[in-house]
């Protein structure tokens, strides 16, 4: 769980993408990955909520991760999961382009978001994993939801 | 070892509790009565059971407490001393201790208190009783050791059943078996009146204490299968229409519609698995009556009727708070000072009555007061001056949604806040509270007569029944008891008013809105059609119109909760999973009202 840089530790993330850019949230913290089922719109709620599904009889809300990240939105297709995850006790799931792989990579190679990503959504960053050819955006996913700001 | 030993604590701390809630009131009717006898043994004989209990598990503390408020129930049971106020007050005392020390003990959280000032406090207070009343001692020479003997010596073989070595006068079985799941005896009223007389041991054989958790786990797959039913009920419809001419398909169209009743029959015997009697809420307020009504020097007497009455084990939880408030509002804003009263011709003594009682599938409570009633231009005043009102929506409104102020968020017609009242959180607590459990509260009041407020909650919250509607293509369930009709109207039946659309049944305005407009989803085409269906909504004295594209039909449907998602703002109290494994949003139509109809 945590972003100490003590050498030895390792973190396991489970990676995805939306749009161009790969993401990554902490293994312990997703329950299961699905396909997309059918979602039921919510009333009056914020835009980033696509609505709720069921989930073997546990009705859960689903987040659009780019609308929540403001990135422009794109119909789902069958690359398209929902990544289930318990953020802060209550089990929501994520809408996702796709999901790559499970990862391990050792603590230390993750940096603090740079300064230069100012932009509102850096709060949502961990910090950013430098692997040989890639980058990949680590996730916090408690400050995911809580403060209820939209981008 | 230790296990059990834990268990047998907590069966002890249960049971404590229990004790206490039960003699509290008693307490205060005794007050009120005088001395009666059998109430008197019935209280003597519970602090009792406590003392010995806790004298056999070793907490002393409690043993203390207990035997010096046992003295004074003992004098007094004996008629040695006559109940005086001080020592009233220092047994109910006593009795507050009593519960702080089941409390530590519960939480294990080690901290001890010393009882020795209020140990002391009892024996002053019995002592001086006994000095106070000198004819009372001569009786106590005479009639004290025939009386101690069989008190303390006879004991009947069938009382052992609690296991705690009390000694128990032979008529226990009278007196002991109104425990929390028996009909207890309304104060007023002669208290063996309402008596079980079955005796105690056979009682013991046919009760169970289950962990709530077990009972909730049954709810829920009792939930789980009205859903496998409906879906089930679906699949069986298709097989009937398509293959209607196989002999099979009759076989299984029994099968499933024998399932369909034993499925309604176990969800309600699943449910009055987690009814209680009402009366375990209604037992404090005796005590609270009495020390609030002291604490502003008014005098009120409490009447509580339908204690009896089976609710919802979340009713009882959620239901204590908004009454403790209307309660208090009763005593601090109805009934007025002695002195007042006495000047307008009334009894010198307040009466707050509390009456439950079930209608259809609802549990209503009225709580009554013979107070001054609730001044409503006072109210207007009061709201237009804190910017609640304008003084145009002031004076437009009615009476009765005048009344309904009370409820608004930080209103309070106290000039200045009280300990009791006139913050303004309270009515709006009541209001909060109640919604939470699907109710709603209507008041009704009369200048110098008094004030009511009426309580209604559906029996249970579990699983509804709703009218399922469509609108721009989606599916909502609305709660089946607010509404009270649906009608089909053409479009030139509804007229506009000042920017509101309304319709006309019978002869009144009824406003209208369209309920997609209200969610927010979807498109909106049915104002291009010729005809909209209408679902009438009445909630107390608040009636509106919902318009919606179709109507589908009456479904139960289980409700579930939602987490993660704002149901204030999006009107939605929970969703149910449909036969064919779809959400469906289950309105609230208590917050729409107070939005929408408030605002017009």
């Amino acid at each position: 769980m945590s972003t100490a840089t003590a050498g030895q530790e390792i973190l396991q993330l489970v990676s995805f993408t939306l749009k161009d850019e790969e993401y990554a949230v902490d293994i312990l913290n997703v329950q299961e990955i699905n396909r997309i089922t059918e979602i039921t719109q919510v009333p009056n709620s914020p835009d980033y909520i696509e609505g709720v599904i069921n989930l073997r009889g546990k009705v859960m809300p689903v987040i659009n991760l780019r609308k929540k990240f403001g990135i422009e939105v794109k119909e789902t297709d069958d690359t398209s999961r929902i990544i289930i995850m318990d953020i802060g006790g209550v089990t929501n799931g994520l809408i996702v382009d796709s999901v790559s792989e499970v990862l391990r990579i050792p603590a230390d190679i993750v940096e603090p978001p740079p300064q230069i990503s100012s932009g509102l959504n850096s709060r949502f960053i961990k910090g950013i994993a430098k692997l040989e050819n890639r980058l990949i955006i680590l996730i916090d996913i408690d400050k995911l939801l809580g403060d209820g700001a939209e981008v | 070892m230790p296990d059990e030993m834990e268990e047998i604590i907590s069966e002890f701390i249960t049971e404590a509790e229990e004790s206490l809630d039960r003699i509290e009131p008693l307490f205060v009717e005794l007050e009120q009565k005088g001395h009666d006898a059998d109430m008197l043994n019935d209280i003597f004989r519970s602090m009792h059971t406590i003392k010995g209990a806790a004298g056999f598990l070793g907490f002393q503390s409690i043993v203390d407490v207990a035997h010096s408020s046992e003295n004074i129930m003992k004098k007094l049971r004996d008629g040695e001393i006559t109940l005086s106020k001080p020592l009233m007050d220092a047994i109910l005392k006593s009795i507050d201790m009593l519960r702080l020390l089941l409390e530590h003990l519960r939480e294990k959280d080690g901290v001890e208190e010393d009882v020795t000032p209020l140990t002391q406090e009892l024996e002053n207070v019995l002592k001086e009783s006994l000095s106070g009343s000198p004819e009372d001692k001569v009786d106590e020479a005479a009639g004290e050791p025939p009386d101690k003997e069989k008190h303390e010596t006879v004991q009947s073989p069938d009382d052992n059943a609690r296991n705690t070595g009390e000694p128990v006068p032979p008529h226990s079985g009278e007196a002991q078996n109104h425990r929390e799941d028996d009909n207890a005896e309304k104060p007023g009223e002669p208290a063996q009146a309402s008596r079980d007389t079955s005796p105690r041991a056979k009682e013991a054989a046919q009760n169970l204490r289950v962990d709530v958790e077990r009972i909730d786990k049954v709810m829920d797959l009792a939930g789980e299968m009205v859903l496998i039913r409906n879906r089930l009920l679906n699949i069986s419809r298709y097989f009937d229409a398509s293959y209607g001419s196989d002999a099979q398909t009759e076989t299984l169209m029994e099968a499933v519609s024998f399932l369909d009743r034993v499925t309604s029959d176990m969800q309600l015997a699943v449910m009055k698995i987690r009814m209680q009697p009402i009366q375990k809420v209604f037992s404090k307020f005796p005590r609270l009556v009495r020390d609030i009504s002291a604490s502003v020097n008014k005098k009120v007497e409490i009447e509580i009727y339908g204690e009896g009455t089976e609710v919802d084990k979340s009713v009882i939880e959620h239901i204590g708070d908004p009454m403790t408030h209307i309660l208090r509002n009763s005593i601090d804003h109805g009934i007025e000072p002695p002195g007042e009263r006495i000047a307008k011709g009334k009894p010198e003594k307040g009466r707050i009555v509390v009456n439950t009682y079930q209608k259809g599938n609802q549990i209503v409570i009225e709580i009554s007061d013979d107070g001054k009633g609730i001044d409503i231009e006072k109210l207007k005043e009061k709201a237009v001056e804190k910017g609640m009102l304008t003084e145009e929506e002031a004076a437009k409104m009615s009476d009765e949604a005048a009344v309904n102020i009370i409820f608004m968020p930080g209103f309070s017609t106290k000039e200045t806040a009280t300990e009791l009242s006139g913050r303004g959180v309270g009515m709006d607590v009541v209001n909060t509270n109640i919604s939470l459990l699907n109710g709603y509260v209507e008041v009704s009041t009369r200048k110098d007569k008094g004030s009511t407020f009426r309580i209604c909650i559906p029996l249970t919250l579990a699983i509804i029944q709703a009218l399922m509607v469509e609108v721009a293509g989606i599916k909502y369930a609305i709660p089946l008891s607010p509404i009270e009709e649906t009608l089909k109207v053409s479009k030139n039946e509804i007229d506009n008013i000042t920017g509101q659309d309304v319709i006309v049944i019978r002869n009144k305005v009824c406003p209208l809105f369209e309920l997609n407009e209200i969610l927010g989803t979807g498109s909106n085409g049915s104002h291009a059609r010729d005809h909209k269906y209408v679902v009438v909504i009445s909630l107390g004295e608040k009636k509106f119109c919902l318009a919606v594209d179709r109507l589908l039909g009456q479904e139960e449907v289980v409700i579930k909760t939602l987490e993660g998602i704002d149901t204030a703002s999006s009107y939605v109290l929970g969703a149910s999973i449909t036969g064919d494994g779809k959400v469906v949003f289950i309105l609230d139509v208590t917050a729409m009202s107070r939005s929408l109809v408030e605002a017009t």
